[in-house]
């Protein structure tokens, strides 16, 4: 066609979505997402329930129309292409296996449908399987077959077809928890052996922090974040952010003296030195939990006193909540060795690198 | 257990005294024989004679036309109904059921204008140039098929669309990411993962097509050969008891027959597609 060819533009992303909006009756789903997914690389799509991720993909894979904005894929602009035509290899929540047909059935569907019969389509299945360790398990039936086999045939499915994007929703959301580990290290080895250009919904933090090589944050219909998952976890963007990534504490307070000698002050008037940059007005302090380190020494002088209010032993880790005699409470998380002796209404002081805080502008509410 | 039982306990008296007992006697009565000796003798004349076996012959052929017309335009029905909104299938509930309220007699009489040689059909075929003399439809088994075609197909269009609603809509989705089209999709995964409710859809429709009686009056007249006339003039008219007896274990026999059939295919199904 040539009006599809006109439209092509020259791109070096493999999958780019240009200003997509949707709406679903009276709800926005989407207002105006744009984003670039580059060759190989594996992105994570981002956040809580209703906010618009698994549309997003849906509209990548082409189940969904956009009401606004331009699917390409591979420079091609296939806003308007069916699912059928798009080379994309798409793996759902719940594997969406044909119950009906053994493994090697489900794995050839694709190639059956593309008109690959005979022996280059058993060739390819039997990559497949064997990508995926199925082998010896291809006469089976998927009711058969465990949580993480059933995961693996259905990507086995979609990679057989050597999609052009490989799209995940929620895949791992079914497994429990040690199986879920297992699978996620699988298919980011699988992923990165064939170097296939990934994107992966999600609303697991931890899975997105371990898998991806680029995070986009999502909340209401829009791109709040995106980054190296290390950027985003160090720099959150928002408090929408910093606590949807991980735990953060957060002091509200306002910035003075902005410049070298910034400081943040505490709505309780404790004053913290922070970075430069912060701009003077109301603002938010936001430290990890896992960035404060606690000094037991009696005698120490720097940083903050307080005492431990609460300590939960979580295997290698301690999790602690200490209130300042300012009246602030904060949660720490701390390293187990040599701390077995922390008992509550001990007496620490609390410290903190400048380099791990964040200074949000604004007294944001939530 | 014992409870199951006790709640069960009313509806399998009803039953047994109302449809059991019933049955018995019609049948020990089908195995009356001249001079009132038992024996098989009104069988034989029902399969034996060519006149009135050509009554079986008619019924199975005119049900099993019914069966494959309501298949066929069931599946477009099912789907929808299936696939629709929450408002949008009590809309189409309502429609499919709607005619179910209006009897088959009334409905009979509905079709016997409608198909006459100056209803509206015909007219219709007329106006479009289709045809330039009325067509032949009432008493004829075209006319009937249609009447009973309209009756009978909420019957396959209710388990069908319970079939097709089973099915997860993410399975066709998965289908045509894989390069499906739709023709596929319906053929490879929708089709084998509705067979259970097509069988009871197949059976039911079957078996009513079988036994019907007020459609086949109106539509067929006596230039069709059903066999439910033929029992209530063999019971009626010609009060030939034992005979109307025999038809009526024959029809009976076979409607058993199809359950039985039902059952077998339908289990091994339903282990095919996974039982989930």
């Amino acid at each position: 066609m040539e009006s599809r060819a006109d439209r092509s533009v020259t791109t070096s992303a493999e999958v780019e979505l240009d200003d997509i909006a949707k709406r679903f009756g009276a709800t926005d789903v989407l207002h105006g997402v744009s984003l670039r997914v580059e060759p190989g690389q594996l992105v994570c799509l981002l956040g809580p329930s209703g906010c618009g991720k698994t549309t997003l993909l849906r509209i990548l894979a082409g189940l969904a129309e956009p009401d606004r904005g331009r699917v390409l894929i591979r420079g091609r602009d296939v806003t308007r292409t069916p699912a059928y035509a798009r080379r994309i290899g798409l793996v759902f929540q719940n594997y969406a296996l044909f119950p009906h047909m053994t493994v090697r059935d489900n794995v050839a569907f694709g190639l059956d449908a593309r008109g690959i019969r005979g022996g280059t389509a058993a060739a390819r299945i039997e990559n497949a399987l064997t990508l995926l360790q199925l082998v010896g398990l291809d006469r089976r039936y998927p009711r058969q077959l465990s949580g993480g086999q059933q995961q693996r045939v259905a990507l086995a499915r979609a990679l057989v077809l050597e999609p052009d994007v490989l799209l995940l929703d929620e895949p791992l959301s079914n497994l429990d928890a040690r199986l879920r580990q297992e699978v996620r290290d699988e298919i980011r080895a699988v992923q990165r052996a064939l170097g296939i250009t990934t994107v992966f919904v999600t609303h697991d933090q931890e899975e997105a922090l371990t898998l991806a090589d680029r995070i986009v944050v999502l909340r209401a219909g829009a791109i709040v974040q995106s980054g190296a998952p290390l950027d985003v976890y160090r720099a959150p963007r928002d408090l929408f952010v910093a606590n949807f990534l991980g735990d953060a504490n957060v002091l509200r307070g306002r910035v003075c003296r902005a410049g070298a000698g910034a400081v943040f002050v505490t709505e309780r008037g404790l004053e913290l030195p922070v970075d430069a940059g912060a701009s003077d007005g109301a603002a938010m302090l936001v430290v990890r939990p896992e960035a404060i380190v606690l000094d037991r020494d009696p005698d120490a002088v720097r940083g903050l006193a307080g005492s431990v209010e609460s300590l939960t032993y979580r295997g290698p880790t301690i999790d602690l909540r200490v209130t300042l005699d300012g009246g602030e409470r904060l949660r720490v998380l701390e390293t187990l060795p040599g701390r077995e002796d922390t008992h509550v209404a001990q007496r620490v002081r609390v410290r903190w690198n400048e380099r791990d805080v964040v200074v949000l502008p604004g007294a944001a509410s939530g | 257990m014992m409870r199951a039982w006790l709640l069960l306990s009313p509806a399998v008296v009803f039953l047994g005294v109302f449809f059991g007992v019933p049955i018995a006697l019609v049948a020990a009565t089908s195995f009356v024989g001249k001079g009132g000796v038992i024996a098989l003798d009104q069988y034989r004349r029902f399969l034996l004679d060519g006149f009135y076996r050509s009554f079986l012959t008619e019924t199975i052929l005119v049900s099993v036309v019914t069966t494959a017309a309501c298949v066929v335009l069931s599946f477009p029905v099912a789907y929808q109904l299936a696939r629709a909104r929450a408002a949008m299938k009590g809309v189409l509930l309502t429609l499919l059921i709607a005619p179910l309220m209006v009897g088959d007699v009334v409905r009979g009489y509905g079709w016997l204008i409608a198909l006459g040689d100056f209803g509206v059909v015909n007219q219709m075929l007329m106006r479009l140039g289709l045809v330039d003399k009325p067509v032949r439809l009432i008493f004829t088994p075209t006319g009937v098929v249609l009447g009973l075609v309209e009756v009978l197909l909420p019957f396959m269009v209710l388990p069908l669309a319970a079939a097709i609603g089973g099915i997860p809509p993410a399975l066709e989705e998965a289908a045509r990411s894989l390069g499906a089209r739709h023709a596929r999709v319906f053929r490879k995964v929708v089709f084998p993962l509705s067979l259970p409710g097509l069988a009871a859809g197949v059976v039911i429709v079957f078996a009513l097509s079988m036994g019907s009686f007020a459609i086949p009056l109106f539509l067929g007249g006596v230039k069709v050969n059903m066999v439910g006339p033929l029992i209530f003039q063999q019971a009626t008219l010609t009060v030939d008891g034992p005979f109307a007896a025999a038809v009526s274990c024959v029809l009976f026999a076979t409607s058993v027959l199809l359950l039985v059939a039902y059952a077998w295919v339908g289990s091994a199904l339903r282990a095919e597609a996974g039982g989930r």
